[in-house]
């Protein structure tokens, strides 16, 4: 997800801890959010940075398939630790 | 004396370091899939309990169709790439109540197969719930794999 017309809202500093633990750690996320059109999608991302631009934050992570994923944090609904599976 | 200090302050950084970092992911170890929900909600004309995977538009229509069945007018039919996505789809069943809820807990890519997780929630026994029948489901999008598909489900408390 990238940026969209509506306004930022800031998000919980616990939760915005809570990320960098997990970035720390390398913890896999499930992360459910919700796109500008209210889909709500789900994937679970390696956390690998948290980003700000133009007042905006957000979650920088590689998903599944090992691509690039951005996402706005006001945007994300839940997040919970989750595991990995083997090869 | 320099020396003592430069090392005191080397040995301390190294601490530090060691103390903040941890290892990197197995790089034999995969993130679970990831998928899109299509629809969810608590009111379907489909009553039966159903796990369903979807690989095709002619089903994935008439599947649409039955699930509409109960609105008026219809919703319009999601688009689906089927040449690149599938459609997984629970089905609770007709519930006598409100607070019925089925969700996707996650997906899960084996070697030899793709678990789908099913969670399901049902109201507490004295629970204020709407008194009306409900049919809970849920349809996910999802990458197309040639694997087996397994369901297994789990009530909200385990």
């Amino acid at each position: 997800m990238s940026d969209d017309n509506e306004t930022y809202t800031p998000i919980n500093c616990d939760l915005h801890s809570q990320y960098e633990l997990a970035i720390m750690h390398h913890t896999p996320l499930q992360v459910a959010w919700r796109d500008a059109t209210g889909m709500q999608h789900v994937c679970t991302l390696l956390p690998l940075d948290l980003q700000t631009a133009h007042g905006e934050e957000f979650l920088l992570g590689q998903d599944h398939s090992g691509q690039s994923v951005r996402l706005r944090l006001d945007r994300i609904s839940s997040a919970r630790p989750t595991t990995m599976v083997p090869k | 004396m320099k020396l003592f200090y430069s090392l005191l302050m080397l040995t301390w950084f190294g601490l530090q370091t060691s103390a903040c970092s941890s290892p990197p992911p197995d790089p034999q170890l995969e993130l679970h899939p990831a998928y899109t929900i299509v629809d969810q909600g608590t009111q379907s004309g489909l009553t039966l309990t159903k796990q369903l995977l979807i690989g095709n538009a002619a089903d994935w229509q008439e599947l649409w169709g039955v699930h509409q069945s109960n609105r008026r007018p219809p919703r319009l039919l999601p688009p689906i790439d089927f040449s690149k996505d599938m459609l997984i789809a629970v089905f609770l069943g007709e519930q006598p109540t409100g607070g019925h809820r089925v969700t996707i807990h996650d997906l899960v890519k084996t070697p030899t197969h793709l678990q789908v997780n099913i969670k399901i929630a049902a109201p507490d026994k004295d629970a204020m719930v709407t008194m009306a029948l409900t049919q809970p489901y849920v349809i996910i999008k999802t990458l197309r794999t040639n694997l087996p598909v397994q369901f297994e489900l789990y009530t909200a408390d385990q």
